[in-house]
């Protein structure tokens, strides 16, 4: 297990606004970390600084990598609605293969049919699920030591649910990290290694979910209520 | 597969592979779908899955062949075992809930009784 | 790099042959309506430069602007790719674009004189005179020095204040403040130097527009948050 992502003393924000405070981090090769808490914890912003969307004070680097260099070997899935809506699928992935050396065009096609995604549908046609469905094809079709998923699941049916679960767990290696960000732990708690739990831009918890489990006795939802009720 | 909350997932999919066994749903000799394989059926972590096998290895219910996948016993004295440690939980666990509801053996007797003759009808 | 223009001038693929499809409308009223020689058909051939050149330097900086502030933008500042990579490549774009237009203009109002004759004047004298590559080397550096100041003026708005309120007073306010500033470095007296005065000219344009780049890419990198 290798250090892929390495987080020092993270900040972002001040007074008031102090979105993300003393982030101290150490992301591994073979895990599958999850970033947990409610929305406005500061997922999405530390995910972004990571990938040199947000810029903090402190240190953060992946394989001797900085800044924007880091998505090199870091791919990113977004929450937001990225893609260019007058653009069909097909010309997507036309765009990421020649924006990423490392994108897998043959994945990429194996993806979009388990997927069940028209290649010649036009994004803006796409249902909710389905957009979710192509913006997991299209970060899980790299080549990459590390992938980052923004809330993967949120607002989606069970079925496309599942068919990105089943896509995750057959991306996952030895060689390789992921960070999953959720406010919902039921979605994934059982495909994660690791939990990193983010109250008001802190890590308040950083453990395995097995020793977790162990230790409580008790579910990581009844966790989770007590880290988050106040 | 149906998860609880409360307890390693990988015992939990010990012991359904476990009474798998003894119902022989699984034969002994059979092949076991691989971790990466079994990760994506149950939609588990894959080292979740890994760690399936090696507690299954370690109580000597599986053996693995390099290349060529992992294996139920084929050892039936080990399958005794099995069966009686699996017996033995389940009546464990039913006499700790009567214990906790203060019945006594006799009376514990006497329902278990009653019981198996409404069940063998 | 290459990717990166070719994505950027696709993107306005629609609005150009839009552009393009009013331009030829026009040319076509300008042909079967006004009569050659006169004052409205001078008038209107020059209304259709201008249509041409405000909408494409209008577009430019509305794109621009547009994907540093949208979700939709994030496509092109996800990829690998430095501020400066993306920022010059935006500004290749843009030129392109724009010499495609004057092209295209040329065609449409080489229809003109061919079919209404010319302007009065000997115009193709004075057309060669221009592909000269003296003036296009002070045209490209003085196009270049401008874009490159929008775009350093619109990002360095947008990296102060998030949300953009009267972003476009703003931004135009910093770009006239700028500009003047730039502008008393690209003048040598010619009392300092006679011969030299016009070059220095040129190639401060050029200086001038590798720096503000840089610049722009630099905020993109370390300061403006997406």
């Amino acid at each position: 297990m290798t250090s892929i992502i390495s987080i020092n003393n993270f900040n972002k924000g001040f007074f008031k606004k102090k979105v993300l405070s003393d982030i101290t981090l150490d992301i591994k090769t073979g895990s599958v970390y999850g970033l947990i808490g409610p929305n406005g914890s500061g997922k999405s912003t530390l995910m972004k600084s990571i990938y040199g969307l947000v810029k903090g004070s402190g240190t953060i680097s992946s394989l001797g990598k900085k800044g924007v260099h880091i998505r090199e070997v870091v791919s990113y899935m977004p929450t937001e609605d990225f893609l260019y809506s007058s653009m069909k699928v097909s010309e997507i992935i036309k765009f990421y293969v020649d924006m990423y050396s490392d994108f897998s065009f043959l994945k990429a096609n194996e993806l979009l049919d388990h997927m069940q995604i028209d290649p010649k549908e036009q994004v803006s046609a796409l249902s909710t699920g389905m957009k979710m469905r192509l913006k997991i094809v299209l970060c899980l079709s790299r080549e990459c030591s590390c992938y980052m998923l923004d809330e993967p699941l949120n607002g989606i049916d069970v079925i496309s649910k599942k068919k990105i679960t089943e896509t995750i767990i057959k991306t996952m290696d030895e060689e390789r990290s992921m960070i999953i960000s959720s406010h919902m732990l039921g979605d994934i708690e059982l495909i994660l290694d690791r939990a990193i739990f983010l109250k008001n831009g802190r890590v308040v918890i950083e453990e395995s979910l097995e020793t977790l489990r162990e230790e409580r006795n008790s579910s990581l939802e009844d966790l989770y209520w007590e880290v988050y009720n106040d | 597969m149906k998860f609880r909350g409360d307890s390693p997932i990988y015992l939990q999919v010990c012991d359904k592979i476990k009474k798998d066994i003894i119902n022989k749903l699984i034969s002994p000799g059979d092949k076991l779908p691989s971790t990466r394989e079994l990760s994506v059926k149950l939609t588990i972590n894959p080292n979740t899955a890994a760690r399936v096998y090696r507690e299954l290895e370690d109580e000597g219910l599986t053996f693995t062949q390099r290349g060529r996948g992992t294996f139920v016993t084929k050892d039936s004295e080990k399958l005794k075992v099995l069966k009686k440690e699996v017996a033995q939980n389940a009546v464990d666990s039913f006499l700790k809930e009567m214990y906790e509801m203060n019945f006594n053996n006799s009376e514990i007797i006497g329902i278990l009784k009653d019981e198996m003759e409404v069940a063998n009808d | 790099m290459i990717n990166i223009i070719k994505y950027e001038i696709l993107k306005k693929k629609k609005a150009i042959i839009l552009l393009m499809g009013i331009a030829a409308a026009l040319e076509a009223y300008i042909l079967i309506e006004t009569p050659g020689g006169s004052l409205s058909y001078l008038g209107y051939m020059f209304f259709l430069t201008l249509v041409l050149a405000v909408s494409q330097i209008i577009g430019t900086i509305t794109y621009y602007s547009k994907d540093l502030k949208s979700k939709e933008g994030y496509m092109i500042y996800m990829t690998p790719n430095s501020g400066f990579k993306i920022t010059l490549a935006k500004t290749a774009a843009a030129i392109i674009e724009g010499l495609f237009l004057t092209v295209f203009l040329g065609l449409l109002l080489g229809i003109n004189i061919i079919f209404k004759g010319g302007l009065g004047i000997d115009g193709t004298a004075s057309f060669t005179h221009n592909l000269n590559p003296v003036p296009l080397f002070y045209a490209l550096g003085w196009f270049l020095y401008i874009i490159s100041a929008i775009f350093a003026s619109v990002t360095v708005v947008r990296t102060i204040f998030n949300k953009m309120r009267f972003g476009g007073i703003i931004t135009f306010f910093t770009f006239s403040s700028l500009t003047s500033f730039l502008g008393k470095f690209t003048y040598l007296p010619r009392s300092v130097s006679y011969e030299f005065s016009d070059i220095y000219t040129g190639i401060s344009f050029y200086v001038i527009f590798i720096v503000l780049t840089f610049f722009t890419g630099w905020l993109i990198d370390n300061k403006m948050d997406f």
